[in-house]
Formats: structure tokens, sequence, C-alpha cells
């Protein structure tokens, strides 16, 4: 009999006053990761629980994308664990719960929009992938474009595209890359309500502060592979003066590793 | 990169001393291979340029002209590449005095360029005219091949001052032509089909109401993605061209007519034979150079890969690539079978070399295209990086089955020998669950997503 040896973390957590406890969806345990002499990651350690929306905050090169492609199984660290929701994500366990969207995505080049979903919607063996296909289209305006073939797509299009395939599965924990980047003012107020419906555990990697205020409430400040900072949104502001900005308290935590 | 294409030209020198003393068999091989060259860089041949040029270099202060001749010789480096593989085929012949062997030389340089002068003038011209240069500039090529000398190529069929004087009167105009033409063409946009291509796909594929794995085979048997920037004629734009894969057995089923009506009409034995020979090797550098890089260029991990195991993605992808090529290359093997019931029993020996090698080799050079980490089509239009000499380690597969086909007309038995090779090593790949899983994480490293 196959066994798979679950890792819950219980931590006690307050979701809309009732305190509750919950295992951790996102689970980064002394990581370590280099590509040749380049070392990205250095025991990157951080936990998030289910339900919780976290930035992932660094500058360039602090090992952002690089932890976003550990947690979707698209790299293996040198070193250290990985759980998602207490599995690890090379699983197809881990794979079924997980949504990843990686900066600049594009979507597949020779399918049209529609076929695009159908088909993802398909690999992810989901249920109704048509219904879900048209919701889709239909939330992100998208309807106009079923057939237009995705080389052809304006960047914000092809952005909306790409994170109707990210979520199209309705995943448990959703990582996303710069998700905001080209669209439009009021699109990114549809997607940010998609994001909220969606009621999953989020981890967001930008460089833009109102991102990470607009998506999330927590926040993880790395720098040079390993973590700089941890907590809340709200506490984040409290770190300096009244009159600071939040982009100077970030960038200050930043320069400080 | 220029050690490397000096190590690739004594490779091919190399081949050549040893690829046999037929003249005249020769002869249509480098005929052949220009002919193919026009074919591929008049429609589809591309402007070397990267998306890093367009965005920095031509904004900066300087004058189109300055960069003009710049532009042409990487754009003659792009084409020259696998050209300079057919000198190996040329220098057998090269057993007159110096000054003729001197002169043969200088004639594939000119070749090089005409073909790279071709490219550039077409870049611009609409999809009939593309069609028609490319059809009289392949039409006089292969003249010499029916008795008419007065063309460039006529140096191989040993008419060297008309073929000289003919490369040299055509090649520098044109040159001068694609000069101009690069230090005025408009690069904003680049044309990236051989005809104005809708923006929508008129035959919508329903992908709804099939398995995960009833998925990925009917994307690929579906359609046929064409292949990125390593293709035969190195032509350096990307495209994203999907082709019918119902529509592409018409032009399949009709080249294997005429190549069975030809070797059946061939009286004597050899020149029959010649046809079976030529027809396979064609076929057993096209179909894999072709039909595997753009498995890979045109894949999404963060789509594909995070859906199911890698190694059940894969497996799945590589056999139906398998069966792809099986389908597209049929009318091929039913021609083999009708030739060698209808005068040509030598034919037979083809059969195993179209049913099972070539597929076999197709598989394992998209798998090699991934261990040499093959660009990743974003976007179409501009390559997506710099060349790398370590990629055009793909050929080397291509210069196996020029081996492999040429052993397997021969003989019957080295023709399944071969197959069965080829096959056991595809499937060691195909089964093989750590060859996929390493292969993708290799791919991430590279900045593959």
């Amino acid at each position: 009999m196959r066994c798979q040896l679950r890792k819950i973390q219980l931590v006690v957590s307050n979701y809309k006053g009732v305190w509750m406890l919950v295992g951790d969806c996102i689970s980064v345990k002394e990581v370590t990761k280099s590509y040749g002499r380049t070392t990205a990651l250095k025991g990157l350690s951080f936990s998030i629980p289910c339900g919780k929306k976290f930035a992932l905050l660094g500058p360039n090169g602090a090992g952002k994308s690089t932890t976003l492609k550990i947690l979707a199984g698209l790299l293996i660290p040198d070193s250290g664990q990985v759980y998602v929701d207490g599995h690890v994500p090379t699983s197809a366990e881990a794979k079924r719960l997980l949504g990843y969207l990686p900066e600049d995505a594009a979507p597949y080049l020779t399918l049209s929009v529609r076929e695009n979903l159908e088909y993802v919607g398909s690999l992810r063996g989901i249920g109704s992938v048509s219904d879900k296909t048209d919701r889709l289209l239909d939330l992100l305006s998208l309807r106009e474009h079923e057939k237009d073939k995705v080389s052809k797509l304006s960047r914000g299009n092809r952005q909306k595209l790409s994170i109707a395939l990210a979520i199209i599965h309705e995943p448990k924990v959703v990582l996303l890359d710069e998700p905001l980047n080209y669209l439009d003012i009021p699109t990114q107020e549809i997607v940010n309500s998609l994001f909220s419906r969606l009621g999953a555990t989020f981890l967001v990697s930008t460089h833009m502060m109102s991102i990470a205020e607009r998506l999330t409430d927590n926040v993880i400040v790395i720098s040079r592979g390993h973590l700089v900072w941890e907590g809340t949104m709200e506490s984040l502001k409290h770190l300096g003066d009244p009159s600071e900005s939040i982009e100077s308290i970030v960038s200050r935590l930043m320069t400080v590793a | 990169m220029l050690v490397g294409l000096t190590l690739l030209l004594a490779y091919a020198v190399l081949m050549g001393s040893f690829s046999g003393s037929s003249i005249q068999y020769l002869s249509y091989l480098a005929v052949g291979f220009i002919v193919m060259f026009l074919l591929v860089m008049i429609p589809f041949g591309g402007i070397a340029i990267m998306k890093s040029d367009m965005d920095y270099l031509f904004t900066l202060p300087l004058k189109r002209w300055e960069l003009a001749f710049s532009m042409y010789v990487i754009q003659f480096l792009a084409t020259g590449v696998a050209f300079v593989f057919t000198f190996g085929y040329v220098l057998p012949y090269m057993t007159g005095n110096l000054l003729e062997k001197v002169t043969i030389t200088l004639d594939m340089a000119l070749i090089a360029m005409l073909i790279t002068g071709f490219g550039v003038v077409a870049y611009s011209m609409g999809t009939r005219s593309k069609a028609f240069l490319a059809f009289i500039a392949s039409l006089w090529a292969a003249s010499p091949v029916f008795g008419f000398n007065y063309s460039f190529t006529s140096v191989f069929f040993g008419q060297i001052a008309i073929g000289s004087i003919l490369a040299i009167s055509v090649t520098i105009p044109l040159t001068v032509v694609a000069l101009r033409q690069l230090e005025s063409i408009e690069l904003g946009f680049t044309k990236v089909s051989i005809r104005a291509s809708s923006d929508i796909y008129k035959n919508q594929i329903d992908y709804g109401h099939h398995t995960p794995i009833g998925s990925i085979y009917l994307y690929n048997l579906t359609q046929l993605n064409l292949t990125s920037r390593l293709n035969m004629g190195l032509s350096t734009s990307s495209r994203s061209s999907r082709v019918s894969l119902r529509k592409l057995l018409i032009p399949m089923a009709v080249i294997a007519a005429i190549y069975a009506a030809t070797a059946r009409n061939f009286g004597n034995f050899d020149e029959a034979n010649t046809v079976v020979i030529i027809a396979s090797v064609y076929i057993s550098i096209f179909i894999p150079t072709l039909f595997s890089q753009s498995v890979l260029s045109y894949e999404r991990a963060w789509l594909a890969f995070t859906s199911m195991p890698v190694y059940v993605y894969w497996r799945n992808v590589a056999f139906s690539k398998f069966i792809q090529i099986e389908i597209t290359i049929l009318p091929f093997v039913l021609a083999s079978a009708y030739l060698h019931f209808n005068g040509v029993a030598q034919a037979i020996n083809t059969i195993p070399l179209f049913a099972l090698s070539i597929p076999s080799v197709t598989v394992i050079v998209m798998y090699l295209a991934g261990v040499l980490v093959m660009d990743q089509v974003k976007d179409t239009g501009t390559i997506s990086t710099q060349f790398s000499l370590k990629q055009m380690l793909i050929m080397l597969p291509v210069g196996l089955m020029l081996l492999v086909a040429a052993v397997s007309v021969i003989s019957l038995l080295a023709s399944i020998i071969s197959a069965a090779a080829l096959l056991s090593i595809m499937s060691g790949i195909i089964l093989r669950k750590d060859t996929w899983t390493g292969l993708v994480y290799k791919l991430t490293e590279h900045g593959y997503v």
C-alpha cells in the first residue's frame, strides 16, 4: 500500500474573528538553490497558512521567481524541504492544488483563446471544461477574442488569458508573479475580485507595493536568497515613521539585508 | 563560434571525402541541396535580428547604412552555417587542377551569398511574388539536371567557366540590392508566414470533452507547429503557423506519388535506385529536422508541467509525435511497397527506414533539442536569443540519418537492424521517468517557462 506522508503544521489563526486551527498550505524550510556558481536561495524558510494572502517582495535577483518555480515543481531545491498543502510540489496531488502564473506568461501560441482554456482545463482533468471556459471568457471580457490566435492578441488580453489559465481549475494554492502587469485599471479590479472569490492561499511576487497592498494582507521580504522580514501589511507600515512611505520602509529593509 | 564553424567545415570536408565517387549522384545531391535552400529561404527566410536589436540598436543615433553591412554578415552566417554542409558533397569532384578547385570553392561561397541575397530581397515581397521567385530561382538552379547549362549550378556538371560567370553576375547585383534593402527595410514588424494570416482560427478544436491524455494526442495529431529557428534554411524568424495534419497529408501524398512514378518510369535498375536513395536521404533529413524542434519551442512549462507529472506528459507527447510522423510518412511507405511490387525490388529496404527509423529519430531529436536547451518561442517575429554553436549539435542526428538512409537502401537487413536500434533508443528515452523530469529542471534553470 502506497502511503503518502503528509506534513501538517498546526498554527492558530484568526479568520473573521474566529480562532481556528489550520495547516500550512505553503511551507518552505531551509531551502537552498544555486545556478552554477550563483546562489539564488540561501536557507530560505517561511510558511503560509491556508487561505492567507502573502506578497513576496525583494530586489532584483533576490530569489523570488526561483522560489515560485520551486513551489510550482518546475525546479528542485539543492537542499531543504518544500510542501504545498503537505505534498511535495512535484507530486500529482500538489499539481492538482496549485495554480501558477509566471511573469510575462505566454500561453500556447498556436491555439486560440478558447482552445487554450479548454486544452489546459482538459490537461488538468477538470469537469465541465466548456462551462468554466465560458465563465472565464465572460468574466475577463475575452468573449470577443475567443477564436483569436494568441500570437495576435494584445499584451493585456494575453495577460488576462494567462490569469484565466492559471486559475481555471480553481486551485487551492495560487502562485503569481507580477500578475497585474499590462492590465488596465478596470481589469485589475476585475482580476482582484476574481482572486478574492477563489478563497485560495496566495503568494504574489511583485515589485510594486501598491499591487502587494491590493492583493495581499501579509508580506514576506527576501533579499539575496534569504528571509529578511515577515509580517502583516499593517505591521510593515508601523516599522517606519508615520510620514515614511511603505516603499521607503521596504527599500530600507532590503538594503539592510 | 568561428572556431566551431571551422571544425564544422573540417567535418564536412572529411565526410565529403569519404562520401563516395559517384560524380553524377553527388551532382544531383548538391543541386538538390541548393534548390532546397532556395525553396526554404525565399518564402520563409526572415531577417536575422533580435528583439534587443529592434528595441535598442535601431534606436541609437546610427544611420542604418552603417549597420547594413553588419546585418548582412549576420544574415550570411545564419544562412551559411548550414550551407557549409554542402561543401562536403562538392569536394569529391575537385579532381581538376588547382585553379578549378579554387574556382569551385569560390562558387560555393558565391552561391551561399546568392541564397542569402534572395532571402533578404524576398523578405518584404508579397506572398505570390515570393512563391514566384522561389519557383523561378529553384527551377533555374535545377536546370543543369535537365541539360540546360546556363545556370550558376552548372559548375557541378563540369561547366565551371559558365557556372562561375553566371554566379558572379547574379550574386554581385543581388548582394547590392540586399544591402540597400537592409538599409531601408521596415523592421517594426516581421512577416512570419508565407501568406498573410488571419487573426482567428476558423477551425476550432474542441478539447473540452477529452481526458488529459486524450487532449495531448488530439493536440499533436491534429496539428503540426512549424519549427522555429534551426530549420533547414536556418531561417531566423520564429513563426507560429499551425498546419493541419490532414492537410499536410495531401502534399505528402503528391510527393510520394511523384517519387513512385519517377522511380517506376526509370527503365534501368541503377537510375530507379538513385531516385529511391535521393528520396530516402531527403526525407531522412527533412522530417526529423522540421518536425521535431518546434515541440519544445512552443511548449509551455507553466501550463503543461504543472498539470500532471512531467514524465506522464512528455511520454505521451513523445509517443504522439511518433504517431504523427507515422501518419505523415505513410504515403512514402505505401509508395515504397508499390515500387517493390512493380519492378524496383530494392524499394522494400526503405520501409523500415520510413516506418520506424525516421519517426524514432524525430523523437530522439526532439529530446536532444531539450538537452541543448533550444529557444522557447514566446513571441513570433524575431529570434529570442543569440546564436549558440551548441545548438548546432542538433544537426548531428541528421548527419547520422544520412548514414542510416544510405545503409538502409543498400540492405534490408541493415535497414531492419538500424530501425530496431533507433526504436530501442527512442523507447529508452520515452519510458525512462528521470529523462523527462531532469530535462524539465534543466530547461527551467535556463529560463524556460
